[in-house]
């Protein structure tokens, strides 16, 4: 891996809401270490594993996933000196020692090598508090279930896995009982070559899953001696619902031409949706942002005034770098659309059996457009995207480090090209390890990639 | 006699498509311990174990696969797109990671291979898929994954054009079970000292077993075993070794022989697999497809979990495969990015070393001939530490 040369920043923001993730995410590690100190359980948990039960049960989550973004991002002691490393290259170090392989996920090198230091408060915002349990999943990766294990066998905390099926299809989205026209342009393939392979989810995967769920509250209750509640479960879940269709006008409104919002702003405010969904908090900040995009679109305001071409993202983010984000602005380009961290419409609320509701989500979300978790579903995933946000190319994240976002990338650029004409370029990296990114290479191709569509828009 | 198992692994497509002439029956391929081989032997298939070829360049998975990929799968992906498993009637794919199960997609997509349908749907698809679950243990995980195996039958039946009975899974079975009881019979005989059978010679006993009729295996293993009692011992005083590895193939067949040139014999292993549930029988007491099921669900391979509060299951299987072999050290020879076995691979090594005092050496390998060259002094300066 080539060591780091480059000038690294944060992103521009666009939206004044987007301005206000930081501030959210700082109160929430604070919260943490006052919930702790009150003697609220903890458990440290992971992204993709939805989080209302944890509100429903007063359990307090903590996120070593979203930490190790947190510790890309910043340097020791706070410094600006960019002859500091990144604090994930600091925990990095010490996992690798340990044994860890480079090639894992940076994500997991730097919260383990965070845990291994065993110093837990010397590091950004206090660190994380201890946790009393933890719970991870199966879905979208075999990475974290075997990370968050090893922290558990480290800190010799109580560990739960949540197992969902590893479901092949070629589409982004089956939901059990859905009544809507699903993929509109992937079926459109203008070779006629291709065959949709398609894998509704079956009763024994959702009995299954379901399965796990009531065991995960069999879990937390005996660790925690917290009762649950359907009530008070049902309360959550019916704010994490009604976040989530403000999320879809979001998403809507995303389209507008100019951009409205683009990646930089979407990849921040994500954080609100993927951590404390569930939560009052995160419902009011969606409304925030959904009205400041619907002032914007009203105004025919832009991400940037002269909007040339539009760009797709896929994969997750390069967190020690976002300024990328903002690069072909000089060119005219903008990033309109990110498949990822967004979410898809939940199934109907089901109050009389939440937790089989949320079975249904937990399905649809192991294959859909939060984690297009196998290939086919990438790429229609992508292909979808690419349609409805008019993009004229697209940025794919062969994140080095990352097997499931970085195995449909050759996928994903060959269907795009070879069926719709789509271009797309490479961006080579961890997310967090800046150590692993060429500042040269990545230049110069986004400059050549930039000229051919500027030259294809004329 | 050991002949006869090396020509089944050095000329397998051969020998496999010979089979299908001979008897005029169909052969599967399979890529993970997972298949319930039983319920494709009951239906007078033959399971075929799929291996990759282990050669550079490997131009046809570049175009749809990232290098940054199990090398292993990569390979096998690659001689699926030259058409080398063409003889195949249909493959059978599980869950056993993040690439084996996307596996799915790229067979289709690399070589596709239309069946028969029914109002646009195929009857039994040709990539057959398996999602078996990540854990092994725990509430509902056993009706899931017989759901699972049952829509596996149904296709099959349909394939082969046949209703598979209990007394066929039950048949199938017992030879399955004879094959168990031979092959723990081959791998105690490997816990002995002075050793009679080197860990190259058992490992491609083991490797041809996953290529033939487990009946026809069963015969030539219980004529060798007794051959094998009446030899002499190997000679020199090898350095005992446990092999902890990745894919079943040739390829991984050529780090054992790097470990005896190098003064050290395996005598026991993990590789995926094989030996990985040679542990203990199919229970016979219980409905045939249940009972697979319950086998099928003690494989304690690197990907599954289970469901533990506090786990150690790898570590503890770990000991249980080197319990009674007098092994003093422990090589990790493992495919570039296979996450699943790295990440287990620091609480092993430190199990290894402080409840039972054995060091560990890991060896990075891209599947490629380089990574064997490149492994030679490594384990020569391992085996010489353990020696002094």
């Amino acid at each position: 891996m080539a060591e780091q040369t480059a000038k690294t920043a944060p992103s521009k923001k666009s939206l004044q809401t987007a301005r206000e993730v930081w501030p959210y995410v700082k109160e929430e590690y604070a919260a943490a270490h006052r919930a702790k100190a009150e003697g609220k359980p903890i458990v440290w948990s992971c992204a993709v594993l939805p989080k209302e039960l944890y509100w429903a049960m007063d359990v307090h989550p903590v996120f070593p996933e979203h930490y190790a973004v947190i510790t890309g991002m910043m340097r020791r002691g706070g410094s600006k000196d960019e002859n500091v490393e990144k604090e994930a290259v600091r925990f990095a170090r010490v996992a690798e020692s340990a044994g860890f392989s480079s090639y894992l996920c940076g994500y997991a090198r730097s919260s383990i090598g965070y845990t291994m230091l065993g110093d837990f408060e010397d590091a950004p915002l206090g660190g994380l508090p201890k946790p009393d349990m933890i719970i991870s999943t199966s879905f979208v990766c075999d990475l974290r279930g075997k990370w968050l294990r090893y922290l558990a066998q480290k800190l010799d905390v109580p560990f739960y896995v949540l197992d969902v099926p590893e479901r092949g299809c070629d589409m982004a989205l089956i939901q059990p009982g859905l009544r809507s026209a699903l993929l509109p342009f992937y079926n459109k393939i203008r070779r006629g070559e291709r065959d949709l392979f398609v894998s509704p989810v079956a009763d024994h995967e959702l009995d299954y899953t379901e399965t796990q769920w009531r065991e995960l509250i069999r879990f937390i209750e005996e660790v925690t001696g917290h009762k649950y509640d359907q009530d008070r479960f049902n309360e959550v879940m019916e704010t994490s619902y009604r976040t989530n269709e403000i999320r879809l006008e979001i998403l809507e409104l995303r389209k507008a031409r100019p951009a409205p919002m683009g990646v930089a702003d979407g990849l921040s405010t994500m954080y609100p949706g993927l951590y404390t969904t569930g939560t009052q908090k995160a419902y009011d900040f969606y409304v925030r942002l959904r009205d400041e995009l619907k002032a914007r679109v009203a105004k025919n305001e832009g991400i940037i005034p002269n909007e040339r071409f539009r760009l797709l993202w896929m994969g997750l983010a390069p967190w020690f770098n976002m300024s990328l984000f903002n690069y072909f602005e000089k060119y005219g380009g903008v990033f309109v659309f990110e498949p990822i961290y967004n979410m898809v419409p939940f199934p109907p609320r089901t109050p009389e059996n939440p937790i089989r509701e949320l079975t249904i989500r937990t399905m649809q979300q192991a294959g859909g457009i939060i984690a297009p978790n196998m290939v086919g579903q990438a790429v229609s995933t992508m292909v979808n995207a690419a349609h409805e946000y008019q993009c004229a190319g697209a940025v794919l994240f062969y994140l080095i480090t990352c097997r499931p976002v970085v195995y449909p990338t050759t996928e994903i650029a060959r269907v795009l090209q070879e069926d719709f004409g789509i271009p797309s370029v490479p961006l080579e990296c961890d997310l967090i390890d800046e150590r692993t990114y060429s500042e040269a290479q990545t230049f110069a191709r986004f400059d050549a990639f930039a000229e051919q569509l500027l030259k294809a828009a004329a | 006699m050991a002949s006869f198992f090396q020509e089944w692994v050095e000329y397998r497509h051969e020998k496999v498509r010979q089979w299908k002439e001979d008897t005029g029956g169909k052969a599967y391929g399979y890529l993970c311990c997972m298949t319930p081989e039983e319920i494709l032997y009951a239906a007078g298939v033959l399971p075929a174990k799929v291996m990759g070829a282990g050669e550079a360049p490997q131009e046809i998975v570049d175009k749809h696969l990232v290098r940054y990929a199990c090398p292993y799968v990569r390979s096998m992906l690659d001689a699926a797109g030259r058409g080398e498993y063409s003889y195949l009637d249909s493959v059978v794919v599980c869950n056993s990671c993040d690439i084996m199960s996307r596996v799915e997609y790229y067979w289709r997509t690399m070589k596709p291979h239309p069946k028969s349908t029914i109002l646009g749907v195929e009857l039994s698809p040709y990539v057959l898929y398996i999602k078996s679950p990540e854990k092994i243990s725990g509430p509902g995980v056993h009706e899931y994954l017989r759901s699972e195996f049952r829509i596996f039958k149904q296709h099959l039946e349909r394939d082969t054009k046949q209703v598979i009975t209990d007394d066929m899974l039950e048949s199938a079975i017992s030879v399955y079970n004879e094959h168990y009881d031979l092959m723990r019979k081959l791998h105690d005989l490997r816990k002995e000292e002075p050793l009679k059978v080197s860990g190259s010679e058992a490992f491609v006993i083991e490797l041809s077993s996953l290529l033939m009729r487990k009946d026809l295996h069963n015969q030539k293993l219980a004529a060798h075993l007794k051959n094998i009692e009446t030899r002499e011992p190997l000679s020199g005083n090898p350095v005992r070794l446990f092999l902890s590895g990745g894919g079943v193939d040739h390829f991984t067949g050529q780090i054992y022989t790097v470990i005896e040139e190098a003064g050290g014999q395996v005598v026991a292993e993990d590789i995926g697999v094989g030996s990985s549930w040679f542990g203990h029988g199919i229970d016979t007491d219980k409905p045939p497809m249940d009972a697979i099921v319950a086998h099928r669900l003690d494989v304690h391979c690197p990907h599954t979990m289970t469901s533990e509060r506090h786990p150690r299951e790898r570590f503890e299987y770990v000991k249980s495969k080197i319990k009674d072999a007098n092994v003093k050290g422990a090589v990790f020879f493992v495919p570039m990015y296979c996450e699943c076995r790295n990440l287990e691979y620091p609480f092993i090594k430190e199990g290894l070393r402080d409840e039972l005092g054995i060091p560990t050496l890991y060896l990075d390998s891209d599947y490629s001939q380089g990574s064997l060259d490149e492994a030679v002094s490594k384990i020569e300066a391992f085996i010489e530490m353990l020696e002094e």
